[in-house]
């Protein structure tokens, strides 16, 4: 279940209301590769399998503080193409999009690629998991650097903002995800995981039956 | 639209900032006392902070988890991604 908050994470903002270029690479992380769709799907859906209850507790959270980007980088993406005109579209190479879209939202990378779920994994080995989630949020880390970059070429030092506080979330993910990770690594080295059906420190005992 | 709806907004974005940075370090460090003890202060400062935005204003979570009171105002303009914050500053 999910109860939705009307506001955003983090007071976000553009200076220009027309800068279709800007928006162009931003919408990476809409629906890109290392996006923040990928990142929080990756989450929610791989928690299902966790072995303990703080990986279980952690991928829900961060899980539903990816959504809460996606809908910062669709604030910006928005607002950066919602005065735009026709000319300022096709000038930013935006015409495929607009084309398919108009200025509505839809999940692709900078290229217009469409998001795939192939972008994703689920191993159902939580050690395994854990390390991709990590990779993720570093991949995630260097793309707001990039993007951060041509934010600031653009001179769209409200854009600049918002993207350092997303850049700043992924480093505090990996570190909660490197802490997972660690105690993935006590759980499993435990004598009781020898036996598949053995004694689980987490579960309430009457639960079993 | 009111500033004072802005500014509450801002507010309950800051505390709600230092609760979910808390929320996720806990789910990791779950016997910390200190984070839970800092949680909770903050956590009273946010409930505080979103009771008095939702009787001026408007429900900020659906579903009845938030505080109705001024009619069903929910559906009420301005969605999360029509304000741009950066105009809002000038
Ligand atoms: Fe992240």
């Amino acid at each position: 279940m999910w109860v939705y908050q009307k506001m955003l994470q983090y007071p976000a903002g553009t200076v220009s209301t027309c800068n279709p270029k800007l928006a162009k690479a931003i919408i990476t992380q809409y629906g890109g590769p290392d996006g923040e769709l990928a990142a929080s799907l990756r989450y929610l859906t791989q928690r299902y399998t966790m072995p303990i209850p703080e990986a279980k507790a952690a991928l829900t959270d961060i899980g539903t503080e990816e959504l809460a980007h996606m809908e910062i980088v669709a604030t910006l993406v928005y607002n950066l193409v919602k005065d735009a005109n026709v000319e300022q579209i096709i000038a930013a190479g935006m015409e495929g999009y607009y084309a398919d879209h108009d200025k509505a939202l839809y999940f692709v990378n900078g290229d217009g690629v469409p998001w795939t779920a192939a972008y994703i994994q689920s191993k159902g080995d939580p050690i395994t998991d854990m390390h991709e989630n990590m990779a993720a949020e570093q991949k995630a880390r260097s793309t707001y650097e990039y993007l951060i970059q041509i934010a600031n070429a653009h001179g769209d030092h409200a854009v600049t903002d918002a993207l350092r506080f997303l850049w700043q979330r992924e480093i505090v993910h990996f570190q909660r995800f490197g802490e997972v990770l660690n105690l993935l690594h006590d759980y499993y080295s435990r004598d009781h995981i020898f036996e598949m059906r053995g004694w689980n420190p987490y579960k309430v005992p009457d639960a079993e039956k | 639209m009111d500033t004072r709806y802005f500014e509450m907004l801002r507010r309950i974005m800051e505390l709600q900032f230092i609760t979910l940075e808390l929320n996720l370090f806990l789910d990791t460090h779950p016997n910390d006392e200190r984070a839970l003890c800092d949680f909770k202060a903050a956590q009273d400062a946010l409930m505080q902070a979103i009771h008095e935005f939702e009787r001026a204003f408007n429900p900020l979570f659906s579903f009845g988890v938030g505080h109705v009171e001024n009619g069903w105002n929910w559906i009420c303009d301005p969605w999360p991604w029509e304000i741009n914050w950066s105009q809002r500053r000038g």
